[in-house]
């Protein structure tokens, strides 16, 4: 039971630098170019870790912990994550509100870290990022509380186990809703395209890069495995709406899973091939439409 | 945590004989409700006392005046004992504040503290005689049979007493007094006003509430959007602010309203009678209000603390401290994640409960029942999401980065007296958020005073959230020891490397100097001027003109809409309207014993011309 | 049947939502499309078959009017006057989208209240009549330029068409056609007055007609 109940956590931990693979090769394949081989997050992450590390004089403790905080903050949030059948390692009614406020420690940590290096630059991105970050996180709760609301049920493993087959036979349109709402959530929360340029720390786009501009080293690898882990975590969110309700051998589930995975991670490139970053004041607009989608589906149980 | 609790409800069967005086009695009554402020009260005191231990006679004397009239108010059974208790407590913090009275600001703010105390006051006053009117007594006992009332009546005591203790609590819109006041305030004073005091109003409220009976739903409803208007403006001028202390001031407004909201859903489950929504929103919101206290008077006493060390409050002048002053620097941070309710610390489980209870009336709830409910799930994410970032502000420009003025250059570390009672708060804190599956069915009794004929439900409900805390308390374990884990995982990779120190990446610009980092004002622009309504952004300019501009400067800063639009043109129509009484304030001494002539023999006329 | 029933009203309300919340003309008439071809294809799906191939043809005229010729008309005007890129919303985004959000649930809240002789197929399908009405009128009075008035009026027939089938009213294609013809008749002369106007003034905010007033 137990070694099958850390299967979700093992692949999660596995894999998860591979979904941004999906997502450069995706977008390498619009762009008409070859994109970096799969497993190049696989040798970023190897690479940094294997580096010295060099700090600025200004900072203290708090940078050297904050990376250490945030990882374990969302790989502490992966044991709360059901995958189709198989049962969580832990799941308490109200769930979801503990992994909501681990992923906020998780920015806590990071924003704080950033703010120590005492950079101007930096505590933009931090400003922004808690900007952000307080508009993002009511969406996310307010759309698993309306996915909870809808199944009758309080904690997340029971929600997509037993609540979301239900939801499909009743009123599919509320899954599709809420699908769309935890797809903006995931951008903005891991900083893709219409929110945040993942791949540059311009003025324009100082956000998540440039908070962590002055990482380094195994303190980079941290975080970039963070991020990583956090992107996988949101699409798990979304992939669990369409899992098979029927019971079904667990290596075939876990095929299906990361099939599922892999269609996020192409919806994801593809959003970012066709979409151009939203200006800073906009971005608001999007998460606040986001929000109102989810208030809407809760209206949407008069049957 | 409560070892008392069932000793207490022995002891309230047994109240101390009554002293009888004209219009009432000087009655006590101890009971579980009572006995839980009264241990905030004697924590709180006691903490708070230490911190201040150099204060001077004067202080000392309102600092115990204040405990007792707070101990007065929570035992008192007579409303006039109560009132009596309340008035000590609110002349006592108001000669607290005034403590400083040299300076022009603080006479201000004192000044404010008394006519907002006093208004608030006034509504008690119409309250505790309705209450006797209708009763024929001032005995609280006799109260309990206001409940038979028609629902005007209990409607009318009802916006009474929200306004009146809400004035004291710190309820938006009764709240402008409070950010005014505490800034000013000695540190430990302002740790006990908040963490204790503004809960004793709370306190008022929960009282009443006992004696009116079945609540009807609009009462509810009515405290959860007091609820969450308190909780988002407040965070968001917390949000704004420059000063570390009105920070926090404000950060407590926005506490109270998570209260509040708990209030709330506690009430409109008993209306609905939802049980076990009820108990988890009293439960939580008795929780936060132990919790507040702990984080709240931990975070004033920090701010104490560096507000002793380098002279200053603005934010601005701060920077860098957390190598300076590396205990309270920690303390600190470990208040603000205590207070933006993240685990693996206490804030958590007490807003957890209030979620709990919110979800679930909206869950089992038929639209349009269930809107209050979700609206308080919507408020409180919110609420959740901005004080991180209040907080991330406060901890991150005071306490990382670089000194932005001498005033944190010159910083030292506190002393022990001061630092101790802090640790003993944080301990506390470390406590609730641990052993929290233990305690939470000790609050049966607690709840069962707000919610009686229910015993049975209260315990089960209690029993499952303690199950639900322990699976909180295990995670949080986990979090430590994979954090541990972690930090050695990190140990062992840098060992034998090379750590070297440099200067921070300033993107090719070599010559930054602490002036240029980030100011509390750039960093919560983008969220103040999303919420504009909540936080009025002013900018004041003086731009340059001519051909050699010499002076230019711009200032921007937060208003607090509430006081700018609502409190400011009131209070000024009133003194322009009484300020044509200043026509017989001539100061001629002649004319104001004509005064006194003359309405002497007026009344006399009156009396004996009229009264056959 | 119904769960179906149930998807399409709250797609429709969600339709409604984002008329309300997004400002740029060329959105809003995709919008409008969506809307009319679901509502015009409504009668298809409902009923058992009309008896007459008049009935029938009536049917397919209604559908060709909502979900082809009114968005082509608008776009061509739209077109026209370069209309496509800009948004006119008086109102801030977010409070536009908090004001839709209001009335759907106001709408949801009255469809619970209101009591039919024959209960509808969903129980979504008054509020999102209701809805589509209330934000045709709103799109009315939130925006300035005259074409996104015409296009508020399209909405509002829209509604009135989708109440006219929750509401099972007799002959009601006949009814519908009426409301129809008028709106046609509406647009055309918009179409016209709107061309002078420009041909006149050279603006179409219907802001600055008030300057006409004595």
């Amino acid at each position: 039971m137990m070694t099958l109940m850390m299967i979700p956590i093992c692949l999660a931990l596995c894999f998860a630098p591979l979904l941004r693979s999906v997502i450069n090769k995706t977008k390498a394949f619009f762009a008409g170019r070859k994109g970096p081989p799969w497993l190049q997050p696989y040798r970023d992450i190897r690479k940094l870790l294997g580096k010295d590390a060099v700090y600025s004089k200004t900072t203290t403790w708090l940078f050297r912990a904050g990376p250490l905080v945030s990882l374990t903050g969302v790989m502490l949030a992966l044991t709360l994550l059901p995958m189709g059948s198989i049962p969580t390692l832990l799941a308490f009614p109200g769930d979801f509100l503990f992994l909501a406020y681990l992923l906020a420690q998780g920015r806590l940590f990071v924003v704080l870290a950033a703010l120590d290096t005492g950079s101007s630059f930096e505590a933009m991105g931090a400003s922004r990022e808690v900007q952000f970050g307080a508009l993002t996180e009511p969406v996310l709760l307010l759309a698993i509380a309306t996915l909870s609301h809808h199944a009758s049920m309080f904690s997340l493993s029971s929600i997509y186990q037993t609540g979301v087959p239900d939801i499909w036979s009743r009123a599919p349109i509320i899954l599709l809703i809420l699908a769309l709402v935890f797809f903006v959530v995931l951008l903005s929360e891991n900083s893709r395209m219409p929110v945040d340029d993942p791949t540059t720390h311009l003025e324009l786009t100082m956000i998540h890069e440039v908070m962590v501009l002055d990482h380094g080293g195994p303190d980079l690898a941290f975080i970039e495995y963070m991020q990583a882990l956090k992107l996988w975590i949101f699409s798990t969110l979304i992939v669990g709406l369409f899992m098979p309700s029927i019971e079904l051998p667990v290596g075939l589930q876990c095929a299906i899973f990361l099939a599922g995975m892999g269609v996020v991670g192409v919806a994801i490139g593809l959003t970012e091939t066709m979409m151009a970053r939203l200006r800073m004041e906009k971005v608001p607009q999007l998460i606040v439409g986001a929000g109102m989608l989810s208030v809407f589906t809760l209206l949407l149980e008069v049957f | 945590m409560l070892p008392g609790a069932n000793e207490t409800r022995e002891l309230a069967l047994s109240s101390i004989d009554a002293w009888h005086v004209p219009y009432g009695s000087l009655s006590f009554n101890l009971d579980a409700l009572s006995a839980f402020f009264l241990t905030l009260i004697l924590l709180l005191g006691v903490l708070t006392a230490v911190f201040g231990k150099n204060s001077s006679g004067t202080t000392w004397f309102f600092f115990i005046s204040l405990m007792f009239g707070m101990t007065l108010v929570v035992l008192a059974a007579n409303a006039l004992l109560f009132l009596f208790g309340w008035e000590i407590m609110s002349l006592a913090s108001y000669f607290l504040v005034t403590t400083r009275h040299q300076e022009p600001g603080v006479r201000a703010a004192g000044w404010t503290y008394l006519v907002a105390t006093h208004l608030g006051t006034i509504f008690l006053f119409v309250m505790f005689f309705l209450c006797e009117q209708k009763t024929g007594s001032f005995d609280f006992h006799a109260f309990s049979s206001l409940s038979a009332q028609s629902p005007e009546v209990l409607a009318a005591i009802f916006a009474c007493a929200v306004i009146g203790f809400g004035t004291k609590a710190g309820f938006a819109p009764f709240h402008v007094w409070l950010p005014d006041t505490y800034p000013e305030t000695p540190s430990h004073v302002a740790a006990l006003m908040s963490a204790v005091m503004a809960k004793i109003a709370i306190y008022g409220l929960l009282r009443m509430l006992t004696f009116l009976g079945e609540p009807e739903a609009w009462w509810g409803i009515t405290l959860i959007a007091i609820g969450i208007m308190s909780g988002l403006s407040g965070i968001i001028m917390a949000l704004s602010q420059k000063d570390l202390k009105r920070l926090i001031a404000y950060s407590s407004i926005e506490n109270i309203g998570i209260i509040t909201i708990g209030i709330g859903l506690g009430l409109l489950g008993m209306a609905y009678q939802a049980t076990g929504f009820a108990v988890l929103g009293f439960a939580g919101a008795l929780l936060h209000i132990l919790n507040h206290a702990l984080f709240k008077g931990l975070l004033f006493l920090a701010a104490g603390s560096v507000l002793q060390a380098t002279k200053t409050r603005l934010i601005d002048d701060l920077g860098g401290l957390l190598r300076r002053m590396p205990i309270t620097g920690g303390l600190f941070l470990f208040g603000s994640i205590a207070i933006t309710a993240l685990p693996p610390l206490n804030g958590f489980i007490s807003e957890f409960l209030i979620y709990l209870s919110a979800l679930g009336g909206g869950l089992t709830l038929r639209f349009p029942a269930n809107l209050p409910f979700l609206a308080a799930v919507l408020g409180l994410a919110l609420i959740g999401g901005l004080a991180l970032a209040a907080f991330a502000k406060a901890f991150g420009l005071v306490f990382l980065g670089r000194a932005r003025s001498e005033h944190s250059t010159r910083a030292s570390e506190s002393g022990i007296w001061m630092l101790l009672p802090m640790v003993v708060l944080a301990l506390c804190c470390v406590a609730i958020a641990f052993g929290s599956g233990f305690f939470l069915e000790e609050f049966a009794p607690i709840v069962g005073v707000l919610l009686p004929h229910h015993s049975a439900a209260t315990e089960m409900t209690l029993q499952a959230v303690a199950g639900q805390a322990f699976a909180i308390a295990m995670l949080s374990g986990i979090f430590l020891a994979v954090l541990g884990i972690l930090a050695l995982f990190r140990y062992l990779l840098l060992r034998g490397r090379v750590v070297q120190t440099g200067v921070t990446w300033g993107c090719g610009y070599t010559k930054g100097t602490p002036k240029m980092q980030y100011t509390s004002t750039s960093f919560s622009e983008p969220l103040s001027l999303l919420f504009s309504p909540l936080a009025a952004m002013k900018t004041e300019v003086t731009a340059p003109s001519g051909f050699f501009p010499s002076a230019a400067s711009l200032q921007r800063h937060v208003t607090d809409t509430f006081r700018e639009s609502i409190y400011l043109p009131i209070f000024l129509r009133i003194s322009a309207l009484f300020s044509h009484f200043r026509l017989i304030q001539h100061g001629r001494l002649r004319l104001y014993v004509l005064n006194v002539v003359v309405t002497l023999l007026v009344l006399l006329t009156w009396k004996i011309g009229f009264s056959s | 049947m119904p769960a179906r029933m149930t998807s399409a009203m709250a797609t429709l309300l969600c339709v409604d939502l984002m008329l309300i919340s997004f400002s740029r003309f060329r959105i809003l008439i995709y919008l409008l499309t969506v809307q009319g071809i679901m509502i015009g294809a409504m009668p298809f799906l409902l009923r058992d078959a009309p008896h007459s191939l008049f009935g029938y043809g009536l049917m397919v005229l209604s559908l060709g009017l909502r979900g082809v010729v009114f968005p082509w008309l608008l776009l061509v005007a739209s077109r026209k006057i370069k209309l496509l890129q800009q948004g006119d919303c008086v109102l801030p985004h977010a409070t536009a989208m908090a004001l839709g959000m209001g009335l759907i649930m106001y709408c949801v809240w009255l469809g619970s209240r209101l009591s039919l002789p024959v209960p509808p197929m969903s129980s979504l399908m008054l509020p999102a009549a209701l809805a589509t009405i209330l934000m045709g009128l709103m799109l009315i009075v939130t925006r300035r330029h005259a074409l996104s008035q015409v296009l508020g009026y399209v909405v509002l027939e829209n509604g009135i068409s989708l109440l006219g089938i929750s509401l099972h009213v007799e002959e009601e294609v006949l009814v519908e056609l009426g409301t129809l013809l008028d709106v046609f008749v509406g647009v055309f002369v918009m179409g016209v007055m709107i061309y002078h106007i420009r041909q006149e003034f050279d603006a179409l905010d219907m802001d600055q007609l008030s300057e006409l007033r004595e």
